[in-house]
């Protein structure tokens, strides 16, 4: 039996102790990270399977939405930074140790082969507006074009490589007992396919491409719930201090959020609705890729939040 | 503590250094420990190699520190560090127990170990064996906090004072 153990700092008195590190911008970056990585294996994989000439609305629509919505986390980020003149020093460093210098060297490479796909498969507005701009532009629309097939295999390696830096981005840290699982970096990229196909559903007007990404959606979210099991059984496991961890979310303050909102609400009403959809039963609608999203989005929330609540100091 | 925060102009509010005491056991068997922590100045850090611009970094004494002019403060070290022994200053950077290096460098005990009444406190070569680190820590009863952590940390304790 473990001793009676009654701990207390000068620190914890003063209330100096167990003050959250990161706020809101990190999940919703996390979230906007795992979206785009999920738009863009998903449409990168498309365009290799079916290509370019047989791109959907929705695709291309796909293509856009992945670096605005990129920019959008890495505005986030930047928001996070307390030192933002440094914000430079991420270039001139690169540290194979720190997943987080992967990730802004990631995030450098990414955004280029994004916006070539967005000028080789343009959204109707922006096609319009092409030959109005300067011929730099036009020749890289050619480039793209000319070598399209090798362009949407980097997307497709630029999606993978986004998608696993933001899961491994919190279990490199030892320090918190809820991120120490490796599961974790699989269950946010299985995350991140599902809210990236959600997304393009948002869009998809296609009875029949509906159905294919709705199937998609119900593997990812299979995946998902898997490893959402082998992350939190796993910390069940190992020791009292990982129980304790577990415990926030599963039995602790984060509960209702995680079962209600992110377990019953993001995952298993979707699922449901989605097989229902493809039996015939029920119509596609908007609300199950929203919930997905929302599911997606509340995941991060709880896992950012819920590792900040327990560590291995008490005082 | 009030030496480290006057040599180190620690702002108010935060803490390069604190005064644990822990409570163990049921009455009649009950202990008391009162320990003085800090940066455990690990030899596998985790801030060093989570941070992502080489702000943090070995000294190659033993001691962890933290280039302010590269740090973006994005906490990357403060999410890794098991001790939860770092915060960031009011400037924007990363800060913590540098184990008064500026002393160090100038042949002066820290400020913590200078002022400390009873002589708890000794900062050293421990791989010299003849240095005092050393001596104190062939005591049976030294250890390190939350060695399940796994970063190797150099702040070790000695239990029941009388290690001198």
């Amino acid at each position: 039996m473990n001793p009676h153990v009654e701990i207390e700092s000068t620190r914890s008195l003063a209330g100096a102790l167990g003050e959250r590190f990161w706020g809101w911008e990190i999940p919703l970056y996390l979230f906007l990270g795992g979206v785009v990585a999920g738009l863009m294996v998903a449409v990168s994989a498309l365009l290799l399977w079916r290509g370019k000439d047989r791109a959907t609305a929705a695709m291309r629509t796909g293509l856009w939405l992945a670096p605005v919505l990129l920019g959008t986390g890495m505005g986030a980020l930047f928001l996070d930074l307390s030192y933002k003149l440094h914000v430079y020093r991420f270039y001139l460093a690169a540290r194979p140790s720190s997943p987080m210098s992967w990730g802004s060297w990631i995030l450098l490479l990414v955004v280029p082969v994004q916006l070539a796909l967005v000028l080789a498969l343009p959204p109707a507005r922006l096609a319009r507006q092409l030959d109005r701009m300067p011929d730099a532009v036009r020749r890289i629309r050619a480039l793209a074009l000319r070598h399209f097939r090798g362009l949407a295999a980097a997307g497709l390696a630029g999606g993978v490589a986004l998608g696993v830096y933001t899961g491994i981005l919190l279990s490199a840290t030892v320090a918190r007992p809820l991120w120490s699982s490796g599961a974790l970096g699989p269950l946010f990229l299985a995350s991140g396919a599902s809210t990236g196909v959600a997304t393009l559903m948002l869009f998809e007007k296609d009875e029949m491409a509906h159905g294919t990404l709705a199937r998609f959606d119900i593997a990812a979210i299979a995946v998902e719930v898997a490893l959402l099991g082998t992350w939190l059984i796993g910390l069940l496991g190992q020791g009292p201090l990982y129980r304790e961890a577990a415990g926030v979310v599963l039995w602790g303050s984060y509960a209702p959020l995680f079962l209600g909102f992110v377990v019953f609400g993001g995952l298993l009403v979707p699922v449901l609705l989605e097989a229902l959809a493809l039996k015939g039963k029920a119509a596609h609608s908007r609300v199950v890729p929203a919930l997905v999203l929302a599911g997606g989005f509340l995941l991060r929330v709880v896992v950012v939040y819920a590792g900040q609540v327990i560590g291995f100091v008490r005082a | 503590m009030l030496a480290c925060k006057t040599e180190n102009r620690v702002p108010e509010g935060f803490y390069r250094d604190w005064v644990v005491q822990e409570l163990r056991g049921e009455y009649p068997t009950l202990s008391l420990s009162i320990r003085s922590e800090r940066c455990n100045h690990c030899e596998d850090a985790p801030c060093v190699s989570n941070c992502p611009t080489g702000a943090s970094y070995y000294r190659g004494d033993g001691t962890v520190q933290i280039d302010r002019d590269k740090c973006t403060g994005c906490r990357a070290c403060i999410a890794a560090c098991p001790y939860d022994a770092r915060f960031v200053h009011p400037d924007g950077y990363v800060d913590k127990c540098t184990l008064c290096v500026h002393r160090l460098d100038a042949g002066r005990p820290t400020a913590c170990e200078e002022v400390c009444p009873t002589g708890a406190i000794a900062v050293g070569d421990a791989s010299d064996p003849t240095s005092e680190v050393a001596r104190r820590l062939k005591h049976e009863s030294a250890y390190v906090l939350s060695p399940e952590a796994g970063t190797k940390p150099n702040l070790h304790y000695v239990r029941g004072g009388s290690a001198r």
